[in-house]
């Protein structure tokens, strides 16, 4: 049965503190060894969140493209170290883009550090829905956190009609008769996709509003439905993000190179046990 | 409490030459259950649309008369004052729905009217364990079947207890298993709480069975004002196309039967007590039905979602026979309109495969390869997919997007609108009409390719009695092949010529639909029900007929 879906009971300001915390650890890390650790546990969290092999498989194979292309162009543009193996000609603004042991290193770091916070955010966006959302602009704002809400909920509706619109021009069109499409017919054929998808969104979002003026929407003073308590486990996650953050910022300040191992070491082990934690929360 | 008043009431649209109500006089007890009736067009909506105060306040227009509850205008109530006296259910609750979840929909009113948020939690568990869905408090609602979706909009109109409850066709997409529960449900409410029910809907068989009382409805006038027996009387007597299936029968002249029961012991005081059915069939289980001339059948075809868990088809096998129409029948979710899209060419096998029909879709905007097939498909609510701004242009898109010329265009839309009789509505616009002429227009932007195979998903949804018939008669014309998916019993057990039950993924029946339909229980339709213990063989009007009990 659907009762209790664990997932939806995280408070909404305890999660966007859980994942504000996880963004600024991501960040902090600097190390190639941590790095891998955070680009693991941002897999883990996406794959907690989505659970669908699917989604999973192409967030990995966006990562290969992804992390190549940022490595290989990144690696010109970092200071490089001193074993250089290329370096190239001077160029107005850029200077003289060099390539070497050490700038590769740094620009995979950074494009792990960028897959990561990309997972994150795909993470984030998943638990983030229309209800917290709403619930994160209070009630003081309640009427443009419902609005929002509401062009979230709209989106994934308008994708599916987007698909069967397509599907019903692509038989219009004799699609399973295999004749050659001219460039203008393509366009008229998108044109009338995007055409019907205008009025049925205008259709819809003219019911949605005589639906919400029956029910009372715009007069007086309206009260808000709490969606979810603030529990222990809330203050929990909370309190683990303000831990996750003291370790992100006393990484940042560590100078001598072994704290700084020791520092980076600490950080990575406290955002996997976070990032275990609070996906067990979602 | 709860009693209507609707005093001379006239009203019309915005920018409309004909006003949609006119002179509306009549009233209703308090704590009745009132079927608005009519055919499509007729104004019912808009009678439902004065009820709640949506017109004139949101859509504008004019209104002469006045109509109230309780004796209170509706028109000078204070919004909330009026929120608290009356629910509404609309027909589609995926567009009426402003949250995504369960819990916080069915609070959106009690919210707008100010109940403060600890008397809310468990005003919204009382409503929701009065309709069934308590088990479903946190789930999202697009995870929900049609059935339990409606049940939500029906627990977020009746959360802050309203005098009146006004549902605008609340089962048109309903299996008739979940129809029949929802009118349980209805009748729970009216009996036990004494809620006034206010109610437009096509499916009148088990509505009648129902209600106390019905308007009937014509061209924004009232032709007629009564209880149920004596709506069903009238409409027999003058308008007999509209009357309930079971009063069409000529049981009792004088009045009228609207229950299966009724119809029965009728039926069993006039045949012999206790004979034998009238037919020589046995009931044994009918055989796959193996076509003389098939022109495409699925064979252990397997379609999975992504995502999805199980299976939408799951080693599903059946035939379409050339020439014939064949209704493909089942509970929501049981695999019918998948199985049409495969037949479509739009949604590729995992396993499994199609013998003569088109061929699957690859990817999209890339034509496929020449299928075996030319295929027509009209999705379920061809509404959504209207583009254009008069029927002309709408039906001549395939014909401009296949890159015919425009002489040739011209022809081919010329034809195909004369043969659909929707000559008089070339210059319309296609959103501004009737679901039936909608219906045919969508129909007709698909017979502009002239294809073999025609399949239609729910093509009777929202149809009134005479566009079905209109429907039905035309696509038994010039023998087309014809696939349909509906929950429409009456009208495959009058039109089709061959019928596949599916269940789970399966077509787990197949042949003709009177073997179907002998055999079914909930599957079957009214008169099937009303006659099994008599006439194994009669199953709508026409057959009714041929054994003398209907005119």
């Amino acid at each position: 049965m659907m009762r209790g879906k664990a997932r939806k009971t995280l408070h909404p300001f305890a999660l966007l503190v859980g994942f504000v915390a996880l963004f600024g650890a991501v960040c902090a890390l600097r190390t190639l060894g941590g790095i891998a650790v955070d680009g693991l546990c941002a897999v883990g969290l996406v794959w907690r969140m989505v659970r669908s092999r699917r989604s999973l498989g192409f967030l990995l194979r966006l990562a290969v493209p992804l992390v190549l292309i940022y490595t290989l162009v990144g690696c010109w543009f970092v200071r490089p170290g001193e074993h250089i193996w290329w370096q190239g000609p001077a160029l107005p603004l850029l200077g003289s883009p060099a390539v070497s042991v050490e700038s590769i290193a740094r620009a995979l770091i950074q494009s792990i550090r960028l897959w990561s916070l990309l997972l994150l955010f795909s993470a984030f966006s998943e638990a983030a829905t229309e209800d917290v959302i709403s619930a994160w602009f209070g009630r003081r704002y309640a009427r443009v956190g419902l609005t929002v809400a509401m062009v979230i909920r709209l989106i994934p509706t308008l994708l599916e009609e987007r698909q069967r619109l397509a599907e019903w021009v692509w038989l219009q069109r004799g699609g399973d008769e295999g004749t050659a499409m001219s460039r203008v017919r393509r366009m008229r054929a998108q044109a009338t996709v995007y055409q019907a998808l205008l009025m049925t969104a205008l259709e819809r979002g003219w019911q949605m509003a005589e639906s919400m003026y029956v029910r009372g929407y715009g007069h007086g003073r309206r009260t808000v439905f709490r969606i979810v308590r603030w529990r222990r486990w809330d203050t929990a996650i909370v309190f683990g993000a303000g831990v996750l953050l003291a370790c992100a910022v006393g990484r940042l300040l560590m100078v001598s190179a072994e704290r700084t191992a020791w520092a980076e070491a600490g950080l990575a082990i406290t955002l996997a046990v976070y990032c275990v934690w609070l996906g067990r929360c979602l | 409490m709860g009693s209507i008043a609707v005093h001379n009431l006239t009203y019309r649209y915005p920018d409309a030459e004909e006003p949609a109500l006119v002179d509306v006089d009549v009233s209703l007890p308090a704590g009745r259950w009132l079927l608005v009736q009519g055919p499509t067009g007729s104004g019912k909506s808009t009678l439902l649309r004065c009820l709640t105060g949506a017109c004139p306040q949101f859509y504008g227009g004019t209104m002469r008369g006045r109509i109230s509850i309780a004796g209170k205008d509706v028109a000078k109530l204070e919004p909330l004052e009026r929120v608290r006296r009356i629910g509404f259910v609309g027909q589609n609750p995926d567009a009426e729905a402003v949250y995504h979840r369960v819990d916080r929909e069915v609070a959106f009113a009690l919210e707008n009217v100010g109940v403060p948020p600890e008397d809310m939690s468990w005003r919204v568990a009382e409503v929701l364990e009065m309709v069934g869905m308590s088990d479903y408090v946190h789930a999202e609602i697009r995870q929900l079947s049609g059935g339990q979706r409606q049940r939500v909009a029906l627990a977020a109109a009746l959360v802050h207890q309203p005098e009146v409850l006004v549902l605008d066709e609340p089962t048109a997409q309903l299996d008739p298993v979940a129809a029949a529960e929802w009118f349980q449900l209805l009748r729970r409410l009216n009996q036990e709480f004494g809620l006034t029910i206010v109610m437009s809907e096509h499916r009148i068989d088990p509505a009648y069975a129902e209600v106390d009382h019905v308007w009937y409805l014509e061209r924004g006038r009232l032709r007629f004002a009564g209880d149920a027996t004596a709506a069903a009387a009238w409409l027999r007597e003058h308008r007999p196309a509209s009357a309930p299936t079971l009063a069409r029968l000529l049981l009792d002249d004088a009045r009228p039967l609207l229950t299966v029961r009724a119809v029965r012991d009728a039926l069993r005081h006039r045949l012999q007590e206790g004979a034998e059915p009238s037919t020589g069939t046995s009931r044994e289980v009918c055989p796959v039905a193996p076509s003389v001339q098939t022109m495409v059948s699925l064979r252990q075809a397997t379609v999975t979602y992504p995502g999805a868990s199980l299976p939408a088809l799951d080693e599903c096998s059946f035939s379409v026979p050339r020439g014939q129409l064949t209704v493909l029948m089942g509970p929501n979710g049981s695999g019918k309109s998948t199985a049409l899209r495969v037949l479509a060419g739009l949604q590729p096998l995992v396993r499994g495969h199609i013998r003569g029909g088109a061929k699957i879709r690859r990817r999209r905007d890339t034509p496929g390869e020449p299928g075996e097939l030319r295929v027509g498909y009209v999705p379920q609510n061809p509404v959504l997919y209207f583009s254009q701004r008069t029927v002309r242009d709408e039906v001549a898109l395939a014909a401009t997007l296949r890159g015919l010329s425009a002489d040739a265009t011209s022809a081919a839309v010329d034809e195909v609108l004369r043969r659909l009789s929707l000559t008089e509505l070339v210059d319309r616009h296609p959103r501004e009409l009737s679901g039936g002429e909608q219906l045919r227009v969508a129909v007709a932007a698909v017979m502009v390719r002239h294809p073999d195979l025609l399949l239609l998903d729910e093509p009777t949804r929202g149809l009134d009695v005479t566009a079905k018939a209109e429907l039905g008669n035309w696509l038994k014309q010039d023998g087309r092949t014809v696939v349909m998916a509906t929950h429409d019993l009456d009208f495959a057990a009058e039109f089709a010529d061959h019928a596949v039950f599916f269940h789970a993924g399966h077509a787990v029946l197949e042949g003709p639909p009177v073997q179907i339909f002998r055999r079914a229980l909930t599957f079957a339709p009214t008169i099937s029900r009303a006659f099994r213990p008599f006439h194994l063989d009669v199953h709508c009007l026409a057959d009714a007929m041929k054994v003398g009990m209907a005119r």
